[in-house]
Formats: structure tokens, C-alpha cells, sequence
């Protein structure tokens, strides 16, 4: 099978554990479970729980949207993009430059994102997983052969393909 | 099982290059790799000659460091002496000297009177040093006396390599040079006599073969020179010359004679009568003679007594189907001859150009160096980037020479020709009608695609190489160290 519709079904497996994991914590109310209390929404009314929920579903599927486009986005630069000098550098920060758009949807997340009243900073754990852990993995495991080394530590991770 | 090549005067050293690089490819027939050469120049420093000992050391050097496995690439196992020159002793450099006519004159000797009747006063005491001039006559005086297979030396171990050779296979054993000029026209019919004579009694089972160059270059004349040779000359020369070859029943000592030539004749850059100034640009005939020669070499493809004619299309160019091979070759191996030479074409632009540059870059900064396959053939595989860094250079050396033997064929120094085999554009740049390789700052990655010409199928490019080098994966255990690498990246430019 050709290599890019390989990488592509690997990286879109990536974002198949990243779904499964949103629809674990939605449907297993992992945030209530770990103490997260909803806040306040739009007219200083306490949110319900399905409420509460509904936007957490949202706000990680945008989250998890975003980091999906970036990792594709990464890809389609690699392959099809100028080709990587031998250090890589240029290569190092276009992907620091995606890694920050995926940063950037998760600190939005944050601030935008289902209020909490007490652990609030279990929820930016959840948006930063599923936007900075899964960009990682698909990254440093997936990228195009032309910057195959670029993402720090793939050269530890990447064996054998 | 051997092949053995003597290449006399300055053509003959040209042959010998293109041999090697034929060899560089993995050209010689798969069961005969090995070749022995023996250059033959009465001028040791003639530049052709000097050329070919620096292809042949860079050659060596790229065998020796890199193992790069069982692979076309620098396949065949080819060794080089000489240049044997007839002249023991600088001093003795002229007929007068070399034959003590003086002492044989003072006693009015037969010896001196039929040397004063077969050459000129100017010619008799003309120095050889350089070469003869275009003078055969002299030339085959001078061999003759000189060659002496039982004394120790280069001839007595050339002899002894032959017959130690016979006892697994015949030997094939080619003579090449020119027809029209002096140590080639000497020493062509004189020494593959004297060694098919020598051979007689004890190696029966010798093939020998010659290869003829009919005139395919000329120069201006130089100033100063009094005997030089003429171009104007060459036609008649080469006419008298293909006489003596018939009249002597050359075809009755050789299994094969390749007589190659070119209607439209290159001039070259420098005129020079011998000496390291004489160092004249490659041209595709020799090419097409070094096919002549791998079609010698293969027992596989002997047919007796038959007459192949060769020509190309165009008079105007020389493409991959004007090459000549067998008849009995079928379609498939001759295309896959073609892309062995077409894949270390590719192959030495993209390792100059490319990967040695960025090669370079990680030996400067390792720890930062990115490339796959630097990564996973080097770095990973443990090898040490400073001790891969002498046969990585080497590799580089012998595809700059192979570039610019590449070049040479390419533009050879006549109007009307357009290159046929590759797109000199992509790797050089030329002002008028002097080509020269292009800086590594001048060269465009992505006109890699444009390199091969008229080959009938889809182009290979920049992103595929790159792609295929970083993901190399070379299952040869032979293949080890720097070797591996240079290996992969060869794969990689792999033509379809």
C-alpha cells in the first residue's frame, strides 16, 4: 500500500483513540467522577449537568477538530511542501508554529469552554490532552518521510518505518 | 574470470575511463567482472594518461571504503598498471639513441643504412618523450625493441596474469587505441601481435580483440612543434592503417575488431603535443567503443565470423537507443543495460548535489541533523560520523569525475549536436562551447526530472529520490557502515 494512504489511516487512528477517549469522558462523566462541579453559565445561572456536559462535548470535539486539521496539516506540508534541508530546522518551527495553533484552541478551551466551580483545571487537562497529546502522537509517529525526524523525539519513537 | 585491457596512447587511456566508469555502473557482463588494465604511453605524464590513474585511485578508494553489497553500483573489480612506456631511459629518447645508430653508422652497418631509408633525418632524431608524434613508423621501432616478455617486469606479470586467468576461463584480452596518431597506431598492431605470439604455446584458449578509433577529434596545430601530428592527415592515415590491418590478416589473430569512428570530428580544447597538456575532453565514441568492449567480454554473446554494423539515428545526436549491443540481446536487457548507466547518472547528481551537501551539514551539527536516511543508516546503525566522512568524500570525488565525464560526452566541441542521453543544463552551465559543472549554489533540486532524455518511460524527480533515500531499507547484510548508505541513496535513484 502506498506510503501516504498508510500514514493517513494511522493518523485518522490517532484521532479515533482521541474520539473514543472525548466519548469516554462524556459518556463516563470522567470530570464529575474526578471532582470537576459545573459553574456558571451565560446569565449567572448554574449549569446543569447535561448542560455542563453538552458543552464539554463541543468544546472537545472543537478541540480535538482542530488538532486533526493541524496533524493532517503537518502531513500535507511534509509531502507535498519544499523538501527538509538536512538539520531541519525551518521544518522544527512550522511544526512549533501548528503545535501553537493547537495550543492556542485549547487555551480558548479554557477560557471559553464549560465554567467549573471547583477543579477547573481537570478540564484544561482534558483539553490539553486532546489537543496537544494526540497532535503529538500522530506527529512524531506519522509524519511524511520528508520530515519524518523533525518532531523532537521521534527519532526515539519512530523505529522500523 | 578475467578480461584484460591494454590501452595504448592517449585514446587507449580514454577507453580505459569509460571502461571504469561502465564498471562504476555495472555494466560488464555479470560473470566476467573482473578487469585488468595495462595503459601503455610512451609519455608517462600525458594528461589523458594522468586522468585515468586519478579515475581508476578514486574508483579504488570508493571500493575499498564503501561496502555497499551485492549491487550494480562499483561492481566490477578493476585493476590498473602503468602507464608501461618503451623508453627504459629518459635520456634515450630518440631512434638515433634508442637503436645507438651513430656507433652503427661509423661502421657503415645494414642496421644504419635501412634506418636512414625508412625515416627522415627530423624523425631520427626526434624525441619520443612526448609521444610519436603521429609517426607509427617510429612508434613500432621503439615497441618492438622494447617489449620483452621474459624479462621481470610489467609485461612479464600482464603475461602471467593471462595465463594463470586461462586455467578457470578463456581470457579476453582487448587492445585499444588509435589508428590515426602515433603510440596508439605504433603500438596497436605491434603489441597485440607480439603478446597473441608470446600466448600461443602456452594459452590456447585466448580471445583477443581490438578496439580501432578512427579519427573522431581534431585540434589546432602548436606553435613551436616542428613533427606533430596533422589532422589533415588522419583520414589517409586511417585508410592505410585499416589496409595494414587486412593486409596483415589482423582478423586471423583477433576473435573480434570494433572499429569505431565519427563522421563530424570534435575539436579540442587544448592542442598540445603530448605532456600533461594533452589532456583531451572525453567524447561519446568512447562510450560506444566501451560497449564494444562489454560485448567482447561476454563469452555468453560470441558468434564467429559476423560482421555488426552500428550507426546512430541522427548524425546530430547520440540518445540511449543509438548504443550499441548484440544482436541476440533481447529488448528487456538492453533496456536494463541502459538504466544501469541511467541510474548512476542520476545517482551522481543527486549524491553531488544533494545528498553530499546535506551530508556535510550532518557531520557539522550530528545531533541536529534531521534526514531519514541519516538518521536510520548512520545513527542508528552506530556507524561513526567522523569515520564515515573519508568514504563519504570518496564517493563524491568519483561522482564529480563521473559528472564530468558525462559532461564531456555530452557537448562534445562540434556544431550542430544536441545532447541525447542526458540534459547537460542540469548539472552544468556552459559559455560558448566550454561546459563546466555548475556551483552547488546553482544547482535546482527539482530540474533533477529533466536529467535522462529520451528514455520511453515516466521521469523520476527530486521528491521521489528524496522520498526513497529516507525510506531506505536495504535488506543485504554485504552492504555495511558508510557503504550502507551510499548504498540506499543509490537505490534510490533507481530509474523505472
Amino acid at each position: 500500500m502506498n506510503q501516504v494512504v498508510k500514514d493517513f489511516a494511522c493518523i485518522l487512528i490517532v484521532f479515533g483513540f482521541c474520539a473514543l477517549f472525548v466519548y469516554g469522558a462524556v459518556g463516563g462523566s470522567w470530570p464529575s467522577e474526578l471532582g470537576v462541579q459545573p459553574g456558571k453559565g451565560d446569565q449567572n445561572k448554574l449549569l446543569t449537568d447535561t448542560e455542563f456536559t453538552e458543552r464539554f462535548e463541543s468544546w472537545a470535539a472543537l478541540v480535538a477538530a482542530v488538532s486533526l486539521v493541524c496533524s493532517l496539516g503537518w502531513y500535507v506540508l511534509g509531502e507535498w511542501g519544499p523538501r527538509s534541508k538536512s538539520t531541519g530546522g525551518g521544518w522544527l518551527f512550522a511544526w512549533i508554529g501548528l503545535l501553537l495553533v493547537v495550543l492556542l484552541a485549547v487555551i480558548v478551551a479554557f477560557f471559553w469552554g464549560p465554567p467549573a466551580s471547583e477543579n477547573g483545571w481537570v478540564l484544561d487537562g482534558f483539553f490539553a490532552a486532546i489537543g496537544l497529546f494526540f497532535f503529538y502522537v500522530a506527529t512524531a509517529l506519522f509524519s511524511p518521510t520528508n520530515t519524518k525526524y523533525v518532531v523532537p523525539g521521534s527519532t526515539v519513537l519512530r523505529k522500523g518505518w | 574470470m578475467s578480461n584484460f585491457v591494454v590501452g595504448i596512447g592517449g585514446s587507449g587511456a580514454k577507453l580505459m575511463q569509460a571502461l571504469i566508469h561502465l564498471g562504476a555502473a555495472g555494466m560488464m557482463p555479470a560473470h566476467r567482472t573482473e578487469v585488468t588494465g595495462l595503459l601503455v604511453d610512451p609519455d608517462e605524464s600525458n594528461g589523458n594518461v594522468l586522468d585515468c590513474l586519478s579515475l581508476e585511485k578514486a574508483y579504488q578508494d570508493c571500493r575499498r571504503q564503501l561496502k555497499v553489497g551485492k549491487t550494480d553500483l562499483f561492481a566490477a573489480d578493476i585493476s590498473l598498471t602503468g602507464p608501461w612506456t618503451p623508453l627504459v631511459d629518459p635520456k634515450v629518447d630518440t631512434l638515433k639513441k634508442i637503436f645507438h645508430y651513430n656507433q652503427l653508422a661509423a661502421t657503415d652497418s645494414e642496421e644504419a643504412q635501412l634506418m636512414d631509408l625508412f625515416f627522415e633525418r627530423q624523425e631520427l632524431d626526434l624525441s619520443v618523450i612526448k609521444g610519436f608524434r603521429g609517426r607509427p613508423a617510429i612508434g613500432a621501432a621503439v615497441f618492438a625493441n622494447s617489449v620483452d616478455f621474459g624479462k621481470p617486469g610489467v609485461w612479464k606479470e600482464f603475461r602471467s596474469s593471462i595465463k594463470t586467468s586461462s586455467t578457470a576461463s578463456a581470457p579476453h584480452v582487448l587492445f585499444a587505441g588509435s589508428v590515426f596518431g602515433g603510440s596508439g597506431a605504433a603500438g596497436l598492431p605491434t603489441l597485440s601481435r607480439l603478446l597473441s605470439n608470446h600466448l600461443k604455446g602456452d594459452v590456447t584458449n585466448a580471445r583477443f580483440g581490438l578496439i580501432l578509433f578512427l579519427p573522431f577529434f581534431q585540434f589546432q596545430q602548436v606553435e613551436g612543434e616542428a613533427v606533430q601530428a596533422d589532422p589533415a592527415s588522419f583520414p589517409m592515415a586511417t585508410a592505410e592503417a585499416l589496409k595494414y590491418y587486412d593486409d596483415q590478416n589482423f582478423l586471423q589473430i583477433c576473435n573480434s575488431i570494433y572499429a569505431v569512428g565519427e563522421e563530424f570530428p570534435a575539436e579540442m580544447s587544448v592542442p598540445a603535443v603530448g605532456a600533461k597538456e594533452q589532456r583531451n575532453e572525453a567524447h561519446f565514441i568512447e562510450l560506444v567503443a566501451g560497449m564494444g568492449a562489454i560485448r567482447f567480454f561476454d563469452d555468453k554473446l560470441q558468434s564467429a565470423d559476423s560482421l555488426a554494423v552500428a550507426a546512430r539515428e541522427k548524425d546530430s545526436t547520440l540518445t540511449w537507443n543509438d548504443l550499441p549491443t548484440d544482436g541476440q540481446m533481447k529488448k528487456a536487457n538492453i533496456l536494463q543495460l541502459q538504466a544501469r548507466l541511467q541510474q548512476l547518472a542520476v545517482f551522481a547528481v543527486a549524491y553531488h548535489y544533494i545528498f553530499y551537501p546535506e551530508i556535510q551539514d550532518a557531520l557539522q551539527s550530528p545531533g541536529a541533523a534531521t534526514k531519514g536516511y541519516w538518521r536510520d543508516l548512520i545513527v542508528r546503525k552506530g556507524v561513526n560520523p567522523q569515520e564515515a566522512q573519508v568514504p563519504l568524500a570518496a564517493a563524491d570525488a568519483y561522482a564529480v569525475l563521473f559528472l564530468e565525464w558525462l559532461l564531456q560526452l555530452s557537448t562534445p566541441r562540434r556544431g550542430g549536436f544536441y545532447p541525447g542521453l542526458v540534459n547537460p543544463n542540469v548539472f552544468a552551465k556552459s559559455q560558448g562551447m566550454d561546459w563546466t559543472l555548475k556551483l552547488l549554489r546553482d544547482f535546482q533540486p527539482d530540474t533533477i526530472k529533466n536529467l535522462l532524455k529520451n528514455r520511453p518511460k515516466s521521469r523520476i524527480d527530486y521528491r521521489t529520490i528524496d522520498n526513497r533515500a529516507s525510506r531506505a531499507n536495504v535488506k543485504d547484510d554485504d552492504a555495511q557502515g558508510p557503504g550502507l548508505l551510499v548504498r540506499a541513496l543509490y537505490d534510490a535513484c533507481a530509474v523505472d
